[in-house]
């Protein structure tokens, strides 16, 4: 800046004091631009004036003030002295000083049009999600038939054991391990009722907000040789008779098997798939699953909703071949022949146990 | 100019080369041919092929031999079954059109050209990449493939649409054409008809007239002044006399033989047709005839700029996401999914075909509107017109003499000019009016033709000139009927009027007595004054007097002022020496011609017709300068171009303003005066500076007594100051002027066959008011097209957005590839369509003209209306339902975030959502494209209000109405259809489209208020603060 030479030093401090509207420039010869163009086109005669030397230019800004002399660049920050200036500018169009006609302006409206839209956007959101109850929600109709799901989750659905590599199925272990956590019977004791089985576990509102429900116990052992305590075989997977777990998806207030006992049946896809499925156990016996877990009220109100489980021990697979297997829910109001969709009330993977 | 002297000597022999057929003539014929300007720019070697396969020899021949070879009777003309036989063994005579383009380049050019072959390529990245699943993975989704056949099929149907529809368009143009028959004038049997150009056969015998074209290779057997202009044959831009006698050797050279498709300048002539079709001069060179390259009008260059920044976008944003969807992770496989699907979201598929059906349309209101448009994107060019420059005489007026004034007994008296010549206001009672009436009507040669007694007088029509015939209609209309007082009064010797006497004059016999004569006479008023040594005042003659002398001054510079041709009526009742059967000599005078009496005088207009007034105040209000140019007397000029308007009331051009001018036009100030009348012979002094000062400064103008040469230099003059202009010309000699213009415009009823081909249009009627309402259609089509494009561009932005949050957000997609084709190719489209039949604003014509250079079809301020404001608002719409569906089946705006990885993945299938409820991914796909249903039905209800909104750009549509029944359809239709890919079962197969609960059809209907009142709010902001920064920035 010290650079530029006395006079002009003289100018900048007393600017400083000016109102940006009505910069004193007449005296100086100055080449005014908008710091948004890039190049100052030149009229006849208007040549940038030289100071010691090297030309200068001038750039305004609505918020800025750009000085160019050769290679040295100073840039300006202007302090709006109030909102009222910053207004005046609009007004001032036509004169012969204005700041950034195009975007500055364009911009203020966007950002008015867009903060209205927004408002707008969020205040119909707002509305909306206050008709939402917190409760159930509004449509379910997509959920009719609750689909089935296997533990250990793994990427592509196929449960790959190699006996003598214990990583490939540790990891599988580990997620078990999380997942029946909450199965524990001291935490389902401590948290969980004992229900009665083959029966609703229904707990209605009846005009009162009947909060948090309760939940029936599933306790880890109901799963034995599956159940992982004390196992260390780790669920059968160092043996080659892995435990899968299957579990249907919950679904709020379905009152799954109507009233009629349900239970899960697994077979090999194919004919080939069965007979290298060899024999498995099921845990809790035949498969069952109880009615007192229905129906689910929903994550905020049936707290600890532990959902039931059932294990299936493969006892002997043919080692080294892939197995298909299906497993599906035999339950009066579940339908577990949609074409489209191959989880409804069914659900298909693949087990290879590789030994060597 | 050595150089050039030196060509002209060498060119001419290069041309001629010892291959003609008398190589001793050449060298005189160069020395013509270097006097006459040759225009070297025909092709040499077609000038040689063309010498040496022309061998005929009928100019050589005598009359009677041409008679015997073509056996026709040169009086009688062939007999018209000969003639037909001729036409049935030779086929018509036209030139076998050049080869065209085929009907399958032009239907590939409709399938391949503009945004389809980015859809194409679109198409072909999804087979590709269902090839490549399908190859990797033993059960792939057939999605990709469905895709691709779906975009391969839209772009196949759009196409075949855009192809039917510029056939039809095309057609109604070649329809167009055939409605400027060329006709030819044969004599065949002794009659004289009109027939088709086609029609005419080898043979027949012509008649052609200046202003024709020559309807095929005629040799002359008789002419009178006719000339030809050859330039489209030779180059050669002067006109050429032709005459029946042989003058030379060479076919081309030879003053007897008359060109087809040149034209005949002035003058008549009659020849024998030799030759017809393609084996005339001009069909041989054929590469003369073929193809005019035809230059890009200004709608096609919009348009391709408005697709070449579309695409630009479509693929700038298509690329830049497929690059962030591979940062982000995904498999390439997916990210060209992601381009597709940006790459269809961007393209407005329906654009084109809306293009085309606008001008179809228009097309087929220009027509209704006699204007006959050669060229239909001329129509546009015509809506940015800002000048018009009009002849006078039949455009602006009706072409009709008309009896304006009578001045008797000392007093001027009106006549009325209305068309209908019903009431007249002047004194009936007078006893001169009497004799004037007399006088007039049968010191006059005009007669009205027979049999149309039915038809009203002012219809009716006359032989004789324009003045007699005004006469003529005027008294019978006035007085009584003609026929009659000539039958009492019969005509015994006359003096027709010519030039230098300035007189006519006619000797009957007396009504009152059968025996004695008495003698008329009409004439230019100072004439005929000088004749008379007594006037007439009541029916009483009196004898001339200073009083008399100065009264009759006043009235003829009055009436000559109005600029009204002044007639002079007396009579002399002849003494009783020239009593019945004096042989009178009209050559040597033998009668008196001295003392007549002075009677009155009547004056003449062509006046104007009656809708020109308001269609220049259109005009002007339109911010259209129209320029008067006419051949005609400054004062007549002016006359008319105030009645019409050209000069606007009060607006100061002082007679002695236009007298000086003629002495120093520079010295005016142009501050106070706004109208001058700029007379021939000073434009032919002026320069072209001087010049465009007079088109900068004065607003008014009027261009008297100018050569049609003149009105090219005055259009030059208009389109240097950066105007477009419009020129009117029905003249041979106006052609120039009209292909100089930006919009040539020949006159349908009085233009002559070369104006007509010069122009890109014509007026049916000759009307000038038809201009006009070319210019408002002109207007209308833009804007209708700016409309209808700021409605599809604006349904882009809820397109696009849906992909850029899903893949920014990770929301799961709101709306698909399918859905975006059902948007762009099923629901917009037919209200985009029905734009085109939106009626015009009412500013349209009180508006500047358009400037073509800055005032784009698409500006960044309809890009920002259509995708900054309307389309956020619209996006806003579609997500708000979308999140709707969602949270009422269970999964909350805020889970969403980032739930995208495990949303798509296939094996998860137990996917929880807000409510711990689980769901399989065939589920949440469901829902999914429910909600992408839904945000597709957001779409049509915000475009409801989009469509309302477009319907203007300025007025409130409270004002504009609803009056477009096709809109109101379109609305309908959009709806039902939505609403038909909604429910009808099996949809969830075919596009995977599911039903709605009716409640999410509403979600968007607040936004569709708001979008509604925001523009509403907007174009009021806008009419009341005209050029303030709302009008800068969104105004489109």
């Amino acid at each position: 800046m010290q650079r530029l030479g006395p006079s002009l030093w003289t100018w900048d401090s007393s600017w400083q004091q000016a109102p940006a509207t009505s910069l004193p420039l007449g005296v100086q010869k100055i080449l005014l631009g908008s710091a948004f163009t890039s190049k100052i086109k030149l009229g006849p005669g208007l040549d940038p004036p030289l100071v010691l030397g090297l030309p200068l230019q001038l750039k305004l800004a609505v918020s800025r003030v750009v000085l160019n002399q050769g290679p040295k660049k100073e840039i300006l920050v202007l302090l709006p002295l109030g909102v009222s200036s910053l207004l005046n500018l609009w007004v001032q169009l036509q004169g012969c000083l204005f700041l950034g006609t195009f975007p500055a302006f364009i911009l203020l409206f966007y950002l008015v049009f867009y903060g209205f839209l927004t408002a707008m956007f969020t205040l119909t959101m707002w509305v909306m999600l206050q008709t939402v109850s917190d409760h159930t929600p509004k449509y379910q109709d997509r959920l009719a038939t609750p689909g089935l799901m296997i533990r250990p989750k793994t990427e592509n659905l196929d449960v790959i054991v190699n006996v003598s590599d214990t990583e490939s199925w540790d990891q599988h272990v580990q997620k078990l391990n999380k997942f029946l956590e909450p199965y524990n019977d001291s935490i389902q004791a401590q948290k969980n009722d004992v229900c009665r089985p083959g029966r609703y576990y229904e707990q209605p509102d009846n005009g009162v907000l009947n909060y948090p429900k309760r939940a029936c116990q599933f306790n880890r052992t109901q799963l034995g040789d599956c159940s992982g305590i004390g196992d260390p075989t780790h669920y059968g997977y160092s043996t080659g008779q892995p435990c899968v777990f299957i579990k249907m998806n919950r679904v709020i207030n379905f009152y799954a098997g109507a009233n009629q006992s349900m239970n899960v049946t697994c077979v090999g896809k194919r004919d080939e798939d069965a007979e290298n499925l060899g024999s498995f156990v099921m845990f809790p016996a035949n498969g069952n699953i109880d009615l007192m877990y229905f129906p689910y009220y929903g994550k905020k109100f049936h707290v600890n909703y532990t959902q039931p489980l059932v294990a299936v021990k493969f006892l002997n697979v043919t080692p080294n071949v892939e197995v298909n297997v299906e497993c599906r829910i035999n339950a009066a109001n579940i339908a577990t022949d949609d074409e489209r969709d191959k989880f409804a009330g069914r659900v298909a993977f693949k087990l290879r146990i590789n030994k060597t | 100019m050595e150089f050039g002297k030196t060509r002209g000597r060498v060119t001419p022999q290069e041309l001629n080369p010892s291959s003609g057929p008398k190589p001793k003539r050449v060298p005189k014929m160069v020395g013509r041919r270097k006097k006459e300007k040759v225009k070297r720019k025909k092709n040499k070697a077609n000038i040689e092929e063309l010498k040496k396969e022309v061998v005929m020899d009928d100019h050589k021949l005598t009359l009677e031999e041409l008679s015997r070879r073509y056996s026709v009777d040169l009086t009688k003309g062939l007999r018209p079954e000969k003639a037909q036989e001729i036409l049935d063994r030779d086929g018509p005579n036209t030139l076998t059109p050049p080869p065209t383009t085929p009907e399958w380049v032009k239907f590939c050019k409709q399938l391949f050209g503009g945004f389809s072959i980015l859809l194409w390529t679109g198409a072909i990245l999804c087979f590709v990449a269902y090839g490549i699943q399908t190859y990797f993975n033993e059960e792939p989704t057939k999605d990709n493939l469905y895709l691709g056949i779906v975009l391969a099929v839209v772009v196949f149907i759009t196409g075949c649409f855009s192809y039917y529809q510029e056939a039809k368009s095309s057609k109604i143009m070649e329809s167009f054409r055939s409605m400027v028959p060329q006709q030819a004038l044969v004599i065949r049997g002794g009659e004289k008809m009109q027939i088709n150009v086609q029609n005419v056969v080898v043979g027949d015998l012509v008649e052609v007239k200046g202003g024709d074209r020559i309807p095929a290779d005629i040799r002359l057997i008789s002419a009178q002044g006719c000339k030809v202009d050859n330039s489209s044959l030779t180059g050669e831009s002067e006109p050429q006399s032709r005459f029946p006698h042989f003058t030379h050797e060479n076919l081309l050279e030879t003053r007897n033989i008359c060109f087809f498709s040149t034209n005949c300048v002035e003058g008549t002539a009659r020849g024998i047709v030799i030759a017809t079709g393609d084996s005339t001069v001009m069909g041989r060179i054929a590469s003369l005839t073929s193809g005019l390259a035809v230059g890009q009008t200004p709608i096609a260059t919009e348009i391709k700029h408005f697709i070449h920044i579309i695409t630009m976008v479509a693929v700038f944003l298509g690329v830049s996401f497929f690059g962030l969807s591979l940062m982000l992770g995904y498999s390439w496989l997916k990210a060209v999914i992601f381009l597709i699907g940006i790459i269809v979201a961007n393209v407005p598929e329906g654009l084109l075909v809306t293009v085309t059906v606008c001008l179809t349309l228009t097309a087929k209101r220009m027509a209704k509107k006699n204007c006959l448009v050669k060229n239909l994107e001329a129509v546009e060019t015509l809506g940015s017109t800002s000048i018009i420059c009009s002849d006078k005489t039949g455009t602006l007026t009706q072409n009709r003499m008309t009896v304006a004034h009578l001045w008797f007994d000392k007093t001027t008296y009106e006549a009325n000019t209305s068309e209908e010549q019903t009431v007249n206001t002047f004194a009936k009672d007078s006893d001169t009016w009497f004799i004037l009436a007399r006088i007039a009507g049968l010191c006059n040669r005009a007669d009205f033709k027979p049999d149309q007694e039915t038809l009203p007088i002012a219809k009716r029509a006359t032989t004789g000139d324009a003045s007699e015939s005004a006469l003529l209609k005027f008294i019978e209309q006035s007085y009584s009927s003609v026929k009659e007082m000539r039958e009492k009064s019969p005509k015994v010797a006359e003096i027709p009027f010519n030039s230098t006497n300035k007189y006519q004059i006619s000797i009957h016999l007396r009504e009152d007595s059968s025996q004695t004569h008495v003698l008329l006479m009409k004439g230019a008023p100072e004439r005929i004054l000088a004749f008379c040594s007594s006037y007439l005042l009541n029916g009483q003659e009196y004898s001339m007097d200073e009083e008399m002398k100065e009264a009759f001054q006043n009235a003829y510079l009055e009436l000559g002022g109005l600029g009204e041709r002044v007639l002079g009526f007396c009579f002399l009742n002849l003494p009783n020496t020239f009593s019945k059967g004096f042989k009178f000599n009209t050559d040597e005078v033998n009668f008196p011609m001295e003392n007549f009496c002075f009677v009155g005088l009547i004056s003449m207009i062509d006046p104007p017709r009656p809708a020109v007034p308001e269609a220049v105040c259109k005009c002007r209000s339109a911010g259209i300068k129209v320029i008067m140019v006419t051949g005609d007397h400054p004062i007549t000029a002016k006359a008319i171009a105030k009645g019409v308007g050209i000069i606007s009331e009060g607006t100061e051009t002082a007679e002695d303003t236009t007298a000086q001018l003629k002495v120093h036009v520079r010295q005016i100030d142009s501050r106070d005066v706004k109208a001058i009348v700029v007379h021939g012979s000073d434009l032919k002094d002026m320069s072209s500076v001087q010049l465009d000062e007079i088109l900068r400064n004065y607003t008014e103008i009027v261009f008297a007594r100018t050569s049609p040469q003149q009105k090219l230099i005055i259009v030059e003059g208009c389109q240097r100051q950066g105007n477009v202009v419009a020129a009117t010309g029905d003249g041979v000699n106006d052609s120039p002027a009209l292909k100089k213009a930006d919009i040539g415009i020949a006159m349908g009823v009085t233009g002559s066959d070369v104006s007509k081909q010069a122009a890109d249009m014509i007026l049916l009627d000759d009307n000038f008011a038809s201009i006009v309402t070319g210019v408002e259609e002109g207007r209308l089509i833009f804007d209708n097209l700016k409309k209808s494009i700021a409605y599809t561009l604006t349904s882009n932005i809820p397109e696009i957005t849906p992909f850029l949050l899903f893949i920014i957000l990770g929301i799961p997609l709101p709306l698909g590839t399918i859905t975006i084709l059902c948007i762009d190719l099923g629901t917009d489209m037919v209200p985009a369509i029905s734009l085109a039949y939106e009626s015009a604003e009412s500013d349209i014509m009180k508006r500047a003209p358009r400037d073509p250079k800055n005032d784009k079809l698409v500006n960044y301020r309809l890009i920002g209306m259509a995708y900054g404001q309307i389309g956020m608002i619209q996006a806003l719409a579609g997500f708000f339902t979308y999140f709707v569906i969602l949270a009422e089946n269970g999964f909350k705006p805020a889970d969403l975030l980032g739930i995208r990885h495990d949303w798509e993945n296939s094996y998860v299938n137990d996917l929880e959502d807000s409510y711990g409820q689980q769901w399989t991914f065939e589920q949440r796909k469901i829902l999914e494209f429910t909600c992408q249903t839904g945000f597709f039905v957001s779409i049509v209800i915000v475009q409801w209000a989009d469509l309302i909104i477009c319907k203007t750009r300025r007025n409130s549509v409270f004002q504009q109405g609803m009056k477009n029944k096709i809109l109101i359809f379109g609305i309908l239709e959009e709806t039902f259809l939505a609403a038909f890919l909604c429910y009808t079962p099996g949809m969830d197969m075919a596009l995977r489209m599911y039903p709605l609960k009716i409640f999410w059809w509403l979600c968007a209907i607040p936004y569709s208020i708001l979008i509604f009142i925001y523009d509403e709010v907007r174009k009021f902001a806008i009419r009341n603060h005209p050029g303030g920064w709302l009008e800068r920035e969104t105004y489109y």
